[in-house]
């Protein structure tokens, strides 16, 4: 009833069959929730991420011959679920909503509340580049690489969007 | 002294654990979690151990043992369901993929829409993948063990009812709250100390996130324009249509009546819907941010004149001939299934194909061909040349006869690519993209 008429080493997927890819499982198994998360905290909506993440995932197992031979699956994936979360198909008025209620933190224990906010107010560049290297601690070098541009470029906005942390929260670098 | 680096590295962390498992709202409470029999190991030892034992159904017995509930489902009727239930579960697949270790189902009636189930299983075990729908014996199948990780069973409007004996769980659930209340109180022996998995949080989840293998077609129309946003969609086999939203919803949702068809209107976080039943397999959606509930039933009045056997092509509709009350400026976007696809205009499927023979030397001309390539490019940013590059391989190979493009070949396809981007999106591409031009392979 509920289980597919499969043959061995075969998975139905959607009408689609393709060849089980232990691979795959790994790489799902260990980045789609640590990517989620980054993703959250990039876009600000925790539901578009979910979505991004999960179609970005879904991409890479289309294409998983390819996709695993490069150096940084997990950058590839993170930039789809960025590109997904905020791009074309969801420009729907929708209000974006906020990963962490930084009203709701502070009264929840959250130790950095004014952190976080200074975060979300970093711009959308910034922020992808911040989250990537100081939550998924990318090197400046593989977050260059997850988001396809120069290594020079990942260090600018690193730079401006510390200064604007630092001139946020009051306090020298 | 800690540098803004560490503090950004613990703090960024602190915040991450703290992300919901879904997204949470102020407007309704958040979904209830399935209680412990989600995750962790299955200690089944009663499983069918007690099988057969004719006999007369008791009620008001108190807590029966976990043999019991076995011996007492096989003897029960449930009316108009067929009789005695039959054990249907089988969890290993083929390849060996077994979710649900030591679970046994039993099934009352043959269909996914009436049906009601019995599961019992150990406290830890996790029957997520039960829980996607059915359609017309159609089989669910989750692709890979853990994509179903945040799956919630209110999400899809199961009425559910649990409890457990030591250290078996049992759960009967289906969408007939009634017949569920009934079976699970009888099996029970008494009342139900119940966990009642209702559905609390009107969410309505694009199934083809939620069940990737399902076998659920989602074709779907996105518009903008200065009046406010909205979509018109089309769920071909989501199996419950409106019931299940009336399920899932409860008291939150509003009966109308769409052009002599049965309908609701509701609203969750973010848009309000209004739903209609196209026929037994379908169900047709409007749904906005922006627009009051009169102005939607209005478009879904309008949306519902066009019969069925023409919604594949509704794309083809200006939005403006669909929504005359939001005047001009509107755009459209067709998604189906889990391939977008860009409804595009007799001018831009031109310019798409020319730059496409012109560079890689192969005539396309299918709209519908270039509907889903420029939905991919679009979406998946053929600006990256990881993007394009896997892309420009894709399609070579399935225009070129005989395999795989050459360096040259594939170059000269990623460059087109990005025209083609360049012109059918250039709102999608980031900043500074389209002014560095092209991409060149980098890939391996």
């Amino acid at each position: 009833m509920y289980w597919s008429e499969r043959k061995d080493g075969e998975v139905i997927d959607g009408g689609r069959t393709t060849t089980t890819d232990a691979g795959f499982e790994a790489f799902y198994a260990e980045w789609r929730e640590p990517l989620r998360r980054a993703v959250a905290l990039a876009t600000g909506d925790v539901m578009a991420a979910g979505e991004g993440v999960d179609e970005a995932m879904t991409r890479a197992l289309a294409r998983w011959d390819r996709i695993s031979s490069y150096d940084m699956p997990e950058g590839w994936v993170y930039r789809v679920a960025l590109n997904w979360s905020r791009g074309l198909f969801r420009k729907r008025n929708r209000e974006l909503l906020t990963a962490i209620d930084t009203d709701t933190a502070r009264s929840d224990s959250l130790p950095d509340v004014d952190l976080i906010a200074a975060v979300e107010r970093l711009s959308a560049r910034h922020r992808a580049v911040v989250i990537a290297r100081f939550y998924l601690d990318w090197s400046t070098a593989e977050v260059a690489g997850a988001l396809d541009v120069a290594e020079g470029t990942v260090k600018s906005r690193l730079s401006r969007a510390l200064d604007q942390l630092a001139r946020d929260l009051g306090g020298e670098r | 002294m800690t540098t803004l680096e560490d503090r950004l590295r613990t703090g960024l962390h602190d915040a991450a654990e703290r992300i919901p498992d879904r997204m949470t709202t102020t407007r309704f409470p958040e979904p209830r979690r399935i209680p412990g029999w989600v995750k962790a190991v299955a200690a089944a030892a009663g499983v069918l151990i007690v099988i057969g034992g004719v006999g007369v159904f008791g009620n008001g017995a108190g807590p029966v043992g976990a043999g019991e509930v076995v011996r007492l489902a096989l003897t029960q009727e449930v009316p108009g369901l067929g009789g005695v239930p039959e054990v249907v579960n089988s969890s290993v697949s083929a390849d060996g993929f077994d979710p649900l270790p030591d679970m046994t189902l039993w099934q009352w009636g043959d269909t996914g829409e009436s049906a009601i189930w019995l599961v019992q299983t150990g406290l830890d075990a996790d029957l997520t993948p039960l829980f996607g729908p059915t359609a017309d014996g159609d089989v669910i199948q989750p692709p890979r063990e853990g994509w179903l990780d945040s799956l919630d069973l209110t999400d899809v409007g199961w009425q559910a009812l649990s409890w457990k004996n030591g250290d078996v769980w049992h759960v009967v659930f289906g969408f007939d709250e009634a017949a569920v209340s009934d079976i699970a109180g009888q099996l029970r022996g008494t009342e139900v100390e119940e966990t009642r998995l209702r559905g609390e949080a009107p969410v309505l989840l694009d199934p083809r996130r939620l069940f990737p293998g399902a076998s659920v077609e989602l074709s779907e129309l996105f518009y903008s324009s200065p009046a406010g946003g909205f979509s018109v969609g089309l769920f071909r086999g989501w199996p419950y249509g409106v019931e299940a939203s009336l399920a899932r919803l409860g008291d939150q949702v509003t009966r109308i009546t769409v052009n002599g068809q049965e309908g609701v209107t509701f609203s969750d976080e973010v848009n309000s819907w209004v739903m209609w039943t196209v026929d037994e397999r379908s169900t047709g959606a409007v749904e906005s941010s922006d627009l009051d509930v009169a102005t939607l039933i209005e478009l879904a009045e309008s949306v519902t004149s066009v019969p069925l056997s023409e919604w594949q092509t509704l794309t083809g509709i200006e939005p403006a001939g669909v929504a005359t009350t939001l005047g001009e400026g509107n755009t459209g976007f067709r998604a189906l299934g889990d391939n977008g696809v860009v409804h595009l205009t007799i001018a831009q499927l031109h310019d798409v194909s020319g730059i496409w023979d012109s560079m890689v030397g192969t005539e396309v001309t299918d709209p519908d061909i270039w509907g889903r390539r420029t939905a991919d490019v679009c979406m998946l940013g053929a600006w990256n040349p990881d993007v394009a590059e896997v892309l420009a391989a894709e399609y070579v190979s399935q225009d070129l006869i005989g395999g795989a493009a050459n360096g040259a070949a594939l170059a000269d396809a990623m460059e087109a690519l990005w025209r083609i981007a360049a012109i059918i999106c250039p709102q999608a591409f980031p900043e500074g993209a389209l002014e560095a031009g092209p991409p060149t392979a980098t890939g391996p």
